[in-house]
């Protein structure tokens, strides 16, 4: 998933000659919703002003397919599909949609993992369902400054950072849906157990002291 | 009376029975869905469309060049309404691997999808292959609940030797460089650990050399002197240039030259080379001495170098020539075209021109393009041995010592003094005429760099600097500086300060100033004309913390305005 942070740099960086020294770095905020069956949802959005416009505008032209190459090229695990660009010229922001599959995937534990493909990252869990991640890279010189943003479907529900056997920190949560069968196992056992337990109850015979007073009666 | 009893006992023991049966049917309703209605899998494949056995430690590393390489993508999906289980991935290469699981998936949803990547690991004996053939890639998905599923697919498997320049589709090569994205794989014919390779270098470090401490001190001029030494060893053990096939060759939807790359093993004994397999031997020793080997790639050419302190040096290998082809170079002259054709390199790669490409192997080897593995071999060491009789003969390194050493010095420039001796510069020929200190480098351009800013060269310490611009379309001197005032507030919240400074002899307008961001800053001149088309000129200056270091350099390059 960090792979996912630095792409889109060679379009945005800014040259820091050694006669210019940068103070503050470029900003880049990336929402990746994942839904109930593990793929991300991911929107690169970008507001930039007039200078990086300019640099954009000229690296880009009119042939916005170099984003979806760019991104295919620096994720070459991944499939990706569905994308997406719109941009507001007057305010000179775009929006860069894409869809990634099976970015998180079910573990033995029925929990669902997601590889952030690094070993100590700056991660903050704002809710059950929601964290936030930072990082700050070079590129030639200028200081890129990330943010993203990592939702997680309505369901999820346990979500913590752990480690792979590698150390890199891998993203973990657990839904309801991935975990139904395994209910349905455990209740399908219980109800193994209850039903052995009545059988064996009810098939052993009475005492006869709990017989006696109907034949009694009958007499 | 007993009827009714043995129907009140059987109604007793039904229910618990059925609880039983349902609670079965819950823990088992997995592998019964299985058998009644199995899980059905939809395989979207992406794969390779050659393989080159030179790579296969490329192709076996998940993390090499961020696993691009691997031998085929597999998106797996689940279409079906049942999950499935323990779904097991294989494939299998037909003389080269068996059966080999590649992914075990435990559990994947209705509409889920999960990705495959495959990294094989190919016996080191694919290095021994020498011609292409056609193989068939099969692919096994299967598991306990779902249909079992076969994919194949033919893919080539090329000689040791041949090298694809790219692997993009001939659809989607958008620059020069998509041409030859795979340039970052000439290090894996790269070979400083052959055992070929190591004696050889031993020789040209003990007969040729008489002993070399490049690597160890670093210092430069003993790095040039390697430089030298090996050209020197090429030219009397009768090493000649010679071509070899580079064939175009389109395979699927990809169009590519494929070179034919003669090992460095394979052009030490059989003394013959093309400017590539030259500049692979020459890195190869280079790295096995503990030096940064670079290759430099222009269109149509190729020739070797190294990186020491932030410094690049080239020499022309192919220089070797041979008498069939117009004589031979001598190494002086070898290393002053290498340098020659650098100077181009780094001019025209400082323009944007993504045709010259750089290939740091020890980077490219860091990003997981790893040399194959060779076995020693006694026949050529022995040739070694024979080639190596030729040094002894006809030693005359001292000769070559001097040359590097000149060549520094004029490049000198007196970074470190500050005190610039105009005698070590050097011109620049573009939108505006200029000398410069001739150690001074271009630094690679960077295109979203300020539009109007085409070129800038630097000193090694990146603390004095020369920017070269074009303004098309404006109108005064003003303007432009007002421009780039702009551009440094924007883009490093910077401030410029700056006053005019007269006029030079060559009419441009002088502005002298200084920029801050934060603490730091520069001290500069800038010197501006009108052309044809606008303002063009340069500004040249050096960051605070070098004092009045450069104050002469800088008058000095104003000065040569032309």
């Amino acid at each position: 998933m960090k792979k996912i942070l630095i792409i889109l740099f060679s379009l945005f960086n800014a040259y820091a000659s050694p006669a210019q020294q940068q103070v503050e770095g470029m900003k880049q905020v990336f929402d990746v919703t994942l839904d109930e069956l593990g793929n991300a949802n991911v929107e690169v959005s970008m507001k930039l002003n007039a200078s990086q416009w300019d640099m954009f505008k000229k690296n880009l032209g009119t042939n916005t397919s170099i984003l979806k190459r760019e991104m295919e090229k620096a994720l070459p695990k991944y499939y990706l599909s569905d994308f997406n660009y719109s941009e507001d010229a007057m305010e000179r922001s775009y929006k860069m949609k894409f869809k990634v599959a099976g970015l998180a995937g079910l573990n033995g534990k029925d929990a669902w993992e997601a590889k952030l493909e690094s070993k100590n990252p700056d991660i903050t869990k704002l809710s059950d369902k929601e964290f936030v991640m930072n990082a700050t890279y070079m590129n030639n010189g200028m200081l890129i400054q990330q943010t993203q943003k990592i939702h997680l479907p309505s369901g999820a529900s346990g979500a913590k950072i752990e480690k792979d056997s590698f150390g890199k920190a891998v993203l973990t949560f657990t839904t309801s849906g991935a975990i139904m069968p395994r209910v349905i196992t455990y209740a399908g056992i219980l109800l193994v157990l209850v039903g052995c337990w009545l059988l064996y109850k009810n098939s052993k015979p009475k005492s006869p002291l709990q017989v006696a007073p109907k034949s009694a009666m009958a007499a | 009376m007993s009827t009714k009893t043995s129907f009140l006992k059987n109604k007793r023991l039904l229910i618990p029975a059925a609880l039983v049966v349902v609670g079965l049917l819950m823990s088992f309703h997995r592998p019964i869905m299985g058998l009644i209605a199995p899980a059905t899998l939809d395989l979207k494949i992406q794969h390779q469309p050659v393989i080159m056995p030179a790579l296969y430690k490329v192709y076996a590393n998940e993390n090499a060049l961020e696993g691009k390489y691997s031998l085929f993508k597999m998106l797996v999906t689940n279409n079906s309404g049942n999950v499935a289980k323990n779904v097991e991935v294989s494939y299998q290469i037909p003389n080269y691997i068996e059966w080999k699981q590649v992914a075990k998936i435990k559990t994947i949803l209705p509409g889920q999808s999960v990705v495959v990547n495959c990294y094989p690991s190919f016996p080191d004996k694919i290095v021994e292959k020498t011609t292409t053939s056609k193989e068939q890639v099969n692919i096994k998905v299967s598991g306990p609940n779902i249909s079992e599923a076969e994919e194949s697919f033919a893919i080539d498997i090329k000689g040791r030797n041949e090298f694809m320049y790219t692997c993009i589709p001939s659809d989607e090569i958008r620059t020069s460089a998509e041409i030859f994205d795979n340039m970052a794989l000439l290090s894996c014919y790269v070979t400083p650990e052959d055992p070929i390779i190591k004696y050889y270098t031993q020789k040209v470090q003990e007969k040729v050399l008489k002993g070399e401490d490049a690597s160890v001190g670093n210092k430069e001029q003993e790095g040039v002197r390697f430089l030298t030494g090996i050209y020197y060893s090429t030219l009397v053990s009768h090493m000649v240039y010679s071509g070899t096939s580079g064939v175009p060759a389109k395979i699927d939807d990809v169009s590519s030259i494929i070179q034919s790359i003669r090992l460095p093993r394979e052009v030490i004994t059989g003394k013959t080379g093309l400017c590539i397999e030259l500049s692979l031997l020459y890195a190869s020793i280079l790295m096995d001495a503990g030096l940064d080997p670079v290759i430099y790639l222009i269109p149509g050419h190729a020739y070797p170098g190294f990186k020491m302190n932030g410094k690049y040096y080239a020499i022309e290998a192919t220089g070797i020539g041979g008498e069939g082809i117009g004589g031979r170079s001598t190494p002086e002259q070898a290393l002053q075209t290498g340098m020659k054709n650098l100077d181009e390199f780094f001019q025209r790669a400082s323009q944007g021109d993504d045709r010259y490409m750089l290939v740091d192997i020890r980077e490219s080897i860091n990003q997981g393009a790893l040399a194959m593995e060779l076995k020693d071999d006694n026949f050529l060491r022995q040739k070694v041995d024979e080639i190596a009789q030729a040094f002894g003969d006809n030693y005359q390194a001292n000769n070559y010592n001097a040359q590097p050493v000149n060549y520094e010095n004029n490049g000198g420039g007196n970074d470190n003094n500050g005190n610039a001796d105009p005698n070590g510069y050097q011109n620049y020929t573009g939108i505006v005429n200029f000398a410069y200190p001739a150690s001074w480098r271009a630094m690679p351009h960077n295109p979203q760099s300020m539009p109007q800013l085409k070129s800038i060269i630097s000193n090694s310490g990146n603390t004095a600097y020369v920017e070269i611009y074009q303004f098309n379309g404006y109108n005064s001197t003003s303007q432009a500086i007002q421009s780039i005032q702009q551009y440094v507030s924007n883009q490093f919240g910077g401030n410029m300060q700056y006053t005019s400074g007269g006029q030079t002899a060559s009419g441009y307008e002088i502005i002298s100033g200084k920029t801050t961001v934060g603490n730091q800053g520069i001290y500069w001149k800038a010197a501006f004309k009108s052309t044809g088309n606008g303002i063009a000129g340069i500004a040249t200056g050096a960051n605070f913390s070098t004092g009045s270091n450069y104050e002469s350099t800088v008058n000095n390059i104003i000065n040569s305005l032309r």
